[in-house]
């Protein structure tokens, strides 16, 4: 919110190169959830490089290691972290990508909690198989549905599921909320009570950083990692974990995750298990994935 | 005793207070220089009541907004962002219109300064970059000046050292600080910071003119201008935070409802002869909105009351079938265009005139309207209040609301989810009790650490910071009330970094009882 970027994009870009000996023909989104989605494009911009549509996550994830990209095999080094002042840090090795995410935290805060993180450099083949493609362009889609129904007045969530097919889970109001933060996590859950066609039923949500598992009269409905999306009913805009607040008029869509996040080999790094729960996924949306 | 005055856009509305006691209003339209309707607004509400008794006169204007959506009386600006090499990828004014870029001259400059989330320095400021750029700013004829710091909301140390630099180089120019202006996020507070920098001049030209007034009518009282958010500033304040007092209608209606009916919870409904404005009362103040508020296609994120408007007033055009209400209203024309008025268009004022319900007796009353229509039309009214209501609550229960405004005989006596409805009297000239009535906030906002000190610890200081600014602006220490507070974890900073809002607000000092 406060810090901007400067030059800081398109120096890690560099610092990978000039440590690779290589240059990059191209970059892609580590995640396209949030700010990460435009950081490619900074970097690309500078360096006069194409993005790849696609990304890491097809989503949101809290940790670097829920990255496809690790998940089929990937190396998670080299890796640098850059500031705006001209600081770099470079990460040659690292026993996991867990560890590589706690090294690169601590170097971030140092850097003032603004940093630009560089890393997984690929080869082509290894992003075709291990990205999850066209998520550049849908992530776009969902931008203008949501601005299209803001300038047009009409509903936004309608449109939202034309341009991501999904379904609309809940709609109410924001009743209860507890939310802690640890070891630079927020975690918690939020309790919406039901309007219109959903009155007379409460759905509960539990995130960590990112929403996990919902469940509408304590009956899971929605879980990791399909996607769980609280989105302001008559402004179409997505309301984080941080902004939740009592009071709000909210719609809670689901959205199927990408094929590449419910294989086997994914689901045991991105499925409940891998946020402490003691179940297996399930797939309850039974809606076609891309 | 005082005097409350709403300057809105088609009417001036004025009220003489006494004691909490209305002892006098008037209704006029807004002239094209508005001191002229100030000025006879003044002498009528004043009527026989000893002159030396009024000692202050709170004015809501839309002057300002009015100067910025037209682009006159607009300052030539000197916009300095001091972030060392941090984010200088998106330059100041990056998101503004291109034609307010062209109407007015800006010089943008990155400097060195700013600071990171815990306070620390990215770079120190250099004094003798400040002095070149004052330098330019003397040749270019520059008329004011924007400051923004990165994270200065965190530390405000560098824009005044920078500020104090301005002024021994430049002497008397205003000086926009966004420590002052706006809340955490870069890009909105510093376009807050410019929007207030440009409007000094227009501030300068509508202020000065007032205060004109007060000596012509050979007063002693002092003025103070209403802000967006229900409180109210000294001239003075108005004259250095003009953008504060930008948008106060809205408000100095929904805190004049709240005055007149005794609710301090509960829904106001303010209803004109083109739309109706619905937002919640809560603590007698308005429910701020959560959205980005934006001024003639500039993006701000500072305080604004959260008002649903409605195409439903008593000008509203009936249609032959359903839906019968429309969108569209006679507005001014309803004194010459309507049946009630001898002319031929059905408006829902008509629909209740015909019934001798409503609030005045028509010149017309002899047309005839179905009962069927008049019934067609009760329901859409009763279904599009309660709609609009129900999406402006923050919880499912029942509350109380308060109808005003000049279209208020309108409204069903009952509303889904609604308990309690009042219809004050005065609720015509609700806006201009509001002025009257605003009060002086203090506002503090903060990111802290978790780690060095315990969350009471941080509340206590962010109280007191805020309760302090209320003391500096004017307000009585007893009356001072926290009447907000908000914490938001910064996730991802495993310091546990907390962002943490509080506003206070108070009577002003010896002024009321």
């Amino acid at each position: 919110m406060e810090k901007v970027r400067g030059a800081e994009s398109g120096r890690a870009l560099k610092e990978l190169e000039n440590y690779l000996g290589k240059k990059a023909t191209a970059v892609i989104s580590g995640e396209i959830g949030g700010s990460n989605s435009l950081e490619p494009l900074i970097a690309a911009g500078e360096n006069n490089i194409p993005v790849v549509d696609g990304d890491g996550m097809g989503r949101a994830f809290p940790e670097i290691h829920m990255k496809t990209f690790f998940i089929y095999g990937v190396s998670w080094t080299p890796a640098v972290v850059c500031d705006e002042k001209g600081n770099t840090a470079l990460f040659t090795d690292a026993i996991s990508a867990h560890w590589l995410e706690k090294m690169a935290r601590a170097v971030t805060i140092q850097m003032g909690c603004a940093a630009v993180f560089a890393t997984a450099p690929m080869t082509g083949v290894e992003v075709k198989q291990t990205a999850i493609h066209g998520t550049l362009s849908l992530a776009k889609e969902v931008g203008k549905a949501v601005q299209k129904s803001q300038k047009s007045k009409q509903n936004p969530i309608e449109n939202i599921l034309k341009a991501y097919p999904g379904k609309l889970l809940f709609e109410g109001k924001i009743t209860d909320l507890s939310r802690t933060t640890t070891d630079g996590f927020a975690r918690g859950y939020v309790t919406i009570n039901g309007t219109n066609n959903f009155s007379e039923n409460e759905l509960k949500i539990e995130f960590q950083n990112e929403n996990l598992i919902a469940y509408i009269n304590d009956k899971i409905e929605c879980m990791v990692p399909d996607l769980i999306c609280i989105i302001d009913t008559e402004t179409g805009e997505p309301i984080t974990t941080e902004l939740l607040r009592y009071g709000f008029r909210v719609s809670v869509l689901a959205l199927p995750a990408p094929e590449n996040l419910c294989t086997k080999k994914a689901l045991e790094v991105v499925g409940p298990k891998g946020f402490g729960y003691d179940f297996d996924y399930e797939n309850l949306l039974k809606i076609p994935r891309k | 005793m005082r005097i409350g005055i709403d300057v809105g856009g088609t009417n001036t509305d004025s009220v003489l207070i006494n004691n909490n006691k209305i002892e006098s209003s008037f209704k006029t339209n807004t002239s094209e220089d508005i001191s002229n309707s100030v000025k006879l607004s003044i002498s009528e509400v004043i009527q026989n009541q000893p002159k030396e008794k009024i000692n202050s006169i709170i004015i809501g204007t839309t002057h300002l907004i009015n100067d910025l959506l037209e682009r006159k009386n607009l300052s030539k600006t000197g916009v300095i962002r001091l972030c060392g090499p941090a984010t200088r990828l998106l330059k100041p004014l990056c998101d503004w219109p291109d034609d307010i870029k062209k109407s007015n001259n800006f010089i943008t400059d990155f400097t060195d300064g700013g600071l990171e989330f815990d306070g620390r320095e990215i770079s120190a400021v250099n004094k003798s970059e400040i002095q070149k750029l004052c330098e330019i700013y003397k040749k270019e004829q520059v008329e004011s000046i924007a400051i923004t710091g990165v994270f200065a909301s965190v530390n405000p140390y560098q824009e005044l050292e920078v500020k104090n630099i301005i002024l021994n180089e430049m002497g008397k120019i205003p000086v926009s600080m966004s420590h002052q202006i706006g809340r955490i996020g870069l890009l909105e507070r510093e376009n807050a910071t410019i929007l207030n920098a440009m409007l000094s001049k227009s501030a300068k030209k509508t202020f000065a003119n007032l205060t004109k007034i007060i000596t012509e009518l050979n007063l002693k009282s002092k003025i103070y201008i209403t802000q967006n958010d229900g409180t109210m500033a000294s001239i003075n304040d108005a004259l250095n935070y003009p953008i504060f007092s930008l948008s106060s209608g809205p408000t100095n209606s929904m805190r004049g409802a709240a005055f007149l009916s005794g609710i301090k919870d509960g829904i106001v409904i303010d209803i004109g002869g083109t739309s109706t404005d619905i937002g919640m009362l809560i603590n007698s103040f308005p429910k701020e909105s959560s959205i980005a508020v934006e001024f003639s296609g500039i993006r701000t994120n500072f305080r604004m009351a959260d008002v649903l408007s409605i195409p439903l007033g008593g000008g509203s055009i009936i249609n032959q079938k359903t839906p019968y209400v429309s969108n569209q209203s006679l507005g001014n024309h309803i004194t010459t265009d309507s049946l009630s008025f001898n002319g031929s268009t059905t408006t829902i004022t008509d629909i209740f005139t015909n019934q001798n319900k409503a609030n005045f007796i028509p010149p017309n009353k002899n047309f005839k309207l179905s009962s069927n229509l008049i019934k067609s039309v009760e329901n859409e009214i009763y279904s599009k209040i309660s709609i609009a209501v129900d999406r402006m609550k923050t919880d499912s229960k029942n509350i109380k609301a308060i109808v005003v405004g000049g279209g208020s005989f309108i409204i069903p006596k009952k509303l889904d989810g609604v308990d309690l409805i009042k219809f004050p009297k005065f609720g015509e000239v609700a806006n201009a009790i509001g002025s009257s009535m605003a009060q002086i906030s203090g506002y503090s906002e903060k990111v802290f650490s978790t780690t060095d000190l315990s969350r009471d610890e941080i509340i206590e200081i962010s109280k007191n910071e805020a309760i302090e600014n209320a003391v500096k602006k004017g307000a009585e220490k007893k009356s001072i009330e926290i009447i907000d507070f908000e914490e938001i974890p910064l996730s991802y900073l495993p310091s546990n970094a907390v962002t943490i809002k509080t506003r206070a607000v108070g009577n002003i000092k010896n002024e009321f009882n």
